[in-house]
């Protein structure tokens, strides 16, 4: 026996190892807490609208304001791809802060629930960010992978075609992992799918009329600080209501644009829940600087503070469209811009929906939320 | 003893090698972040301006002095009743509408309008600017598209309406496609309004001064409310 002693602290040093990577991971399933607000009407959970879904790791929390006064409805979608915080924190701070006057607001701050449970090692991509509030106390974000962890869907296979008719094949295979590559979901397909389906579902049983998903990009991509509106018969409608809150936030010094959805943009929730529900749906996206490939240490500096000087230089030298800012492009501006995004959505759909109005209160102006930044915004835990 | 444990572990690490390649090559899943790095979740692109490909060109405009006139408007020509459409299907003619909207005057807004719809306005506001998605959104081919300008440009001389040709999307609205639709309209118009970084190569600016046509040149889409209230109020 003694001459293996070398051999057994090396298995017993592996699985210290083991061990602590393991609660690492399990760590990962610990989720945010939210702030309570009085003025929330009820939790459910989305296999509510997927039965499939019950019991897995990928049912999430829906949160309602029904204000009680006839009205619209509308949806709100974070967390779709859990390595884009603006969406998540977007949809935590709406549900800290709103207050509906009329008609209802479903929220979903962890689309995919299970994409929260797992990150990018690959990229260098760190878990966790924390945001200090007012009071001194400390709040911790996690920073999950866009598609579902592969504990819970796995294998990926080689060839699948989705209900709208996406074919993923070779290297679009992962995305069988990824929500906004799935809608309008499948009742009993893959776990993604259920959770896609839940949304449709969601959708047509509460009589969704205008839904915004949250998103973030990095700096290489065209629609940054870009609305997408779905295409439809009433498409035109649509476009108006969206160029309505473009023009808002641009007179408001906001850059905003807005494009129809792709023809080929199938599975995309803009694109095939705009063609399969009677939502108008919108989609918009911010830049986040720790999802390009030239980003630099991966800490809090570049989540919160957005500060990646190589993009900076590299749209300097021509090679970036997007404006980068010089001194970065902090969370709270780009939650900010999520927030004057859905409040200018909601008030231009209820200019041209008297009768369907939805209005809420809660969330701010752009300036108010950057001046009093994300520590007065959120809520500190009890 | 020794050895035997020395070649099962030598054995063993072969065998893990050879799994750790043929994981790699059959599923290539742990690249995820691969390929979803170049598929963004706005979807396909729809330009044929390559936005990342900057064109350096000394603009008059800036976020400081938002708007420059080159020539003389005369606003008197531009009377009721005001038709708005739109050349091209791009989302260009949905922000004019919000535009007109707020600057808070009566007007007609159909952006696919026909030769018909028009007949009778005294000004005809077109925003110029070609989009795949936007013709695809409204059914209408490129060729119907053209079709159609054609015949309201016709309609207009017919009527002998004043012509506002407005290019507000910028860049990305250059291209083949726009830029014929565009010519179809200066050629007619009395005045136009252009997003200033749309005009790197001078086109809109150069045809403005060689035919002796007032243009406003804008610093950014939102500053077109403040040209069409100076005109229209």
């Amino acid at each position: 026996m003694k001459e293996y002693w070398k051999n057994i602290v090396v298995l017993l040093i592996a699985l210290l190892f083991a061990v602590l990577a393991s609660i690492d991971f399990i760590s990962m399933q610990v989720q945010e807490k939210i702030a309570p607000n009085q003025n929330l009407t009820e939790v459910k959970m989305l296999s509510c609208y997927s039965p499939g879904l019950k019991g897995t790791d990928s049912d999430t929390e829906v949160y309602v304001f029904d204000s009680g006064n006839p009205g619209g409805t509308m949806l709100i979608l974070g967390g779709t791809h859990p390595n884009e915080s603006a969406g998540m924190v977007s949809a935590i701070a709406t549900i800290e802060n709103l207050e509906v006057e009329r008609g209802r607001v479903f929220i979903i701050p962890w689309t995919n629930k299970s994409g929260f449970t797992h990150t990018s090692p690959l990229d260098g991509m760190q878990d966790r960010f924390s945001i200090t509030l007012s009071d001194g106390s400390i709040r911790t974000f996690r920073v999950g992978n866009r598609l579902t962890n592969p504990v819970d869907q796995w294998p990926d296979r080689t060839y699948y075609e989705g209900t709208s008719g996406r074919k993923l094949i070779g290297s679009e295979s992962p995305e069988i992992r990824n929500v906004n590559r799935l809608y309008y979901g499948k009742e009993n397909g893959v776990l993604t799918e259920r959770v896609c389906y839940g949304i449709y579902n969601l959708i047509n049983a509460e009589g969704v009329d205008l839904t915004m998903d949250m998103h973030e990009g990095s700096p290489e991509f065209l629609y940054l600080d870009c609305t997408m509106v779905n295409q439809k018969a009433d498409n035109e409608k649509a476009m108006s209501i969206a160029s309505s809150m473009a023009l808002s936030m641009q007179l408001d010094g906001l850059d905003m644009r807005t494009e129809y959805s792709g023809k080929s943009s199938y599975g995309l929730s803009h694109r095939s829940l705009g063609d399969n529900t009677a939502s108008m749906m919108t989609l918009m996206e911010t830049y986040n600087p720790s999802m390009g490939p030239l980003h630099g240490k991966m800490d809090d500096d570049l989540i919160v503070n957005g500060n990646e000087p190589n993009y900076y230089q590299a749209h300097n030298e021509g090679y970036i469209y997007f404006d980068v800012p010089e001194n970065g492009y902090p969370l709270a501006e780009r939650v900010a811009r999520h927030l004057t995004c859905i409040s200018y959505l909601a008030q231009s759909y209820s200019e041209a929906n008297p009768h369907d109005a939805i209005v809420f209160e809660g969330l701010g102006s752009y300036d108010d939320i950057v001046e009093k930044g994300l520590g007065n915004l959120l809520k500190p835990i009890d | 003893m020794k050895k035997i444990i020395v070649v099962l572990l030598a054995i063993a690490l072969l065998i893990g090698f050879g799994s750790c390649s043929k994981s790699e090559s059959k599923a290539a899943t742990p690249a995820a972040a691969a390929p979803a790095a170049n598929t963004p979740s706005t979807g396909t692109v729809d330009s044929e301006y390559d936005p990342n490909a900057t064109v350096d060109f000394e603009m008059k405009t800036s976020a400081d002095k938002r708007v420059v006139t080159i020539g003389e408007i005369d606003k008197s020509l531009y009377q009721s009743p005001i038709f708005v459409t739109s050349f091209g299907q791009s989302t260009d003619a949905a922000m004019l509408d919000t535009v007109m909207k707020r600057v808070g005057i009566d007007y007609h807004y159909n952006p696919t309008a026909t030769a018909d719809d028009i007949a009778g306005s005294k000004t005809v506001i077109i925003a110029v600017g070609a989009s795949t998605k936007g013709l695809g959104a409204a059914g209408i081919s490129e060729a119907d598209e053209t079709a159609r300008a054609k015949a309201i440009m016709k309609q207009i001389k017919a009527d002998g309406s004043q012509v506002i040709c407005c290019h507000i999307g910028g860049s990305s609205r250059r291209g083949a496609l726009s830029d014929e639709l565009a010519d179809m309209v200066m050629k007619q118009c009395s005045y136009i309004v252009l997003k200033e970084d749309a005009n790197f190569d001078s086109k809109f600016t150069d045809f403005a001064s060689a035919h002796n046509i007032p243009i406003s040149l804008i610093f950014a889409t939102k500053d077109t409310v403040s040209v069409f209230t100076d005109i229209f109020k």
